[in-house]
């Protein structure tokens, strides 16, 4: 596991796919988690490149399993194949659904339920971390490493944020608590 | 009102994948490749299994029996490999021998040493005796696909995802040669006089090379399979060679001259896995359709068809009495057939452990 060998083709389109996809999912996090960034206007910036980049890691991620499904020949019709590759291929089903629902039209025709759909990203990002540790076990290459820092960080990020929001709910909700009638409806409609 | 439209989507939205999905699996069917087990109307005897050997927990890609009968290795998709005596099924020793699919497993001449390579990038080489692991060769960079050992032990060739082709030096346990070759090569064998190594390619042509002063050298190429070349044998006399492809056939070749003896046709599916008997009157080739043929390969004539499997066929071999066939599946089991007389159906099949 020591020996880092050399990356072939297939998780170098993994990789990009990983870092383009972790890129997605800065700019809400770094907003809550360090607040202060929201002056740099990184944020803003990568907001505004969100979708391009989404739809370039999905279809990074399309060549990663094309490459994978070709080498090791995988077999669709055996349904072991979806036990054994679960991380991936629900990864990949993920994306495919983010991706096609990436545009006006079905941000139009969802309306509410888009969010909902599109926060399906972060069950993707927790099976991303699974699928890079699980098919690199034992034999790594010298992209695994920052491959896992990138998944792996942006996970953490993601978990300081909920728990970032909780607080914030919390503290709220012992506002309207502690607070006046008059006051409570202020900080309600807050 | 308003609902009746957005039902009316779903309607649509679930024939439209239905239909897609149908589509892509009949195309499927037409890229050689089925997922429906259609049963050979071919006359031969049909013989189902004799025994049946379970212990892996997935695939298993690869098997070997050591020259004196008594071992057989069997290697999987977990990187287990697991030594059994041949002839009773116990399970002597299990090696977790790799990090990921073991892809193929040879036993030198003299019955010492197993040697299996991986996806992991690595090629283990094992006392076949004590289990015990000699020495790792890790220069590859990626999937180790195929192995062949020369006869006299010494050299062992092996093929990567990268299309390279590596000689490795099992004296010194290092790499001897390396070449980069225009396709993948699935399949490797290596002449029974040594001098020959031949491998099949994910482009359908069987490439050649010649064995001569510890090196090795391109030689010639055969053509005429339409898909990638699964697996490759030599008869035990060296004159002929058989390849199993992914487009369904078997092909018998005349080593000298370079001439094509038979296409052998009657799988429904790719062709995973060649061997021929140690007498060299017989062939078998196990595939996806998780058949198991038997063929004559001078006259083309199909003699025997093995049903049991419930998956794909991965891999066959000879026992080297010639008496017994063994064969292993994505089914996880391993398998084995007594080759008799094909004039009677056998139905009694026991479970050994």
């Amino acid at each position: 596991m020591f020996k880092l060998d050399s990356p072939p083709y297939a998780n170098w389109a993994g990789f990009l796919a990983t870092l383009l996809y972790v890129i997605t999912l800065l700019p809400t996090i770094l907003r809550i988690v360090f607040p202060s960034t929201r002056e740099t206007g990184i944020p803003k910036t990568l907001l505004l490149q969100r979708r391009m980049m989404g739809i370039l890691a999905f279809l990074l991620a399309v060549v990663h399993g094309y490459l994978m499904i070709v080498k090791r020949e995988l077999d669709f019709f055996d349904p072991q194949t979806y036990w054994v590759y679960i991380q991936g291929i629900w990864t990949f089903l993920i994306f495919i659904v983010l991706a096609f629902t990436s545009n006006d039209w079905s941000v139009k025709k969802l309306k509410k339920n888009w969010k909902k759909l599109h926060q399906l990203t972060y069950l993707a990002m927790f099976l991303l971390v699974w699928h890079i540790i699980d098919k690199m076990w034992g034999h790594w290459t010298w992209l695994t490493p920052p491959s896992l820092l990138l998944a792996g960080m942006i996970t953490l990020l993601f978990l300081i944020r909920i728990l970032r929001e909780w607080h914030s709910a919390k503290d709220r909700s012992q506002q309207v608590c502690d607070s006046s009638p008059v006051e409570k409806e202020t900080v309600k409609n807050r | 009102m308003a609902k009746s439209p957005q039902k009316r989507n779903w309607v649509v939205f679930l024939t439209l994948s239905t239909a897609a999905t149908l589509y892509v699996l009949s195309l499927y069917k037409r890229l050689g490749a089925t997922s429906t087990y259609s049963p050979s109307t071919f006359a031969p005897p049909t013989q189902t299994t004799q025994n049946i050997w379970q212990g892996h927990d997935t695939w298993v890609f690869a098997i070997a029996v050591s020259p004196d009968g008594k071992i057989l290795a069997s290697g999987s998709y977990d990187g287990t490999i697991k030594l059994q005596d041949a002839q009773t099924g116990t399970v002597l020793k299990t090696i977790k021998a790799h990090e990921d699919a073991v892809s193929s497993l040879v036993i030198s001449a003299d019955g010492q040493r197993l040697v299996s390579s991986s996806w992991d990038n690595r090629i283990q080489v094992w006392d076949l005796q004590t289990a015990k692991l000699l020495f790792t060769l890790d220069d590859s960079k990626d999937d180790v696909s195929a192995i062949a050992l020369n006869p006299a032990g010494n050299y062992l060739a092996a093929s990567t995802a990268d299309q390279t082709l590596r000689i490795w030096d099992l004296t010194t346990g290092k790499q001897h040669q390396l070449h980069q070759t225009q396709e993948d090569i699935l399949s490797l064998a290596f002449s029974a006089d040594g001098q020959t190594l031949v491998g099949g390619s994910r482009d359908g042509v069987i490439r050649f090379w010649q064995w001569e002063h510890q090196k090795l050298a391109p030689t010639y190429a055969l053509e005429g399979h339409k898909g990638t070349v699964r697996s490759v044998a030599f008869s035990p006399d060296g004159q002929l060679l058989a390849s199993g492809s992914q487009d369904q056939s078997v092909k018998v070749w005349k080593i000298n001259g370079g001439r094509l003896l038979h296409t052998l046709r009657g799988h429904d599916d790719p062709v995973l896995s060649v061997a021929f008997n140690p007498d060299g009157h017989s062939l078998a080739s196990g595939s996806y359709d998780r058949t198991i043929k038997l063929w004559r390969p001078l006259s083309g004539e199909q003699v025997g068809h093995l049903s049991g499997h419930t998956k794909s066929v991965r891999s066959i071999q000879f026992s080297p009495d010639g008496q017994t066939l063994i064969s292993s599946g994505s089914d996880t089991t391993v398998r084995l057939w007594p080759i008799m007389s094909m004039a009677t159906t056998q139905t009694q099949e026991s479970i050994l452990f």
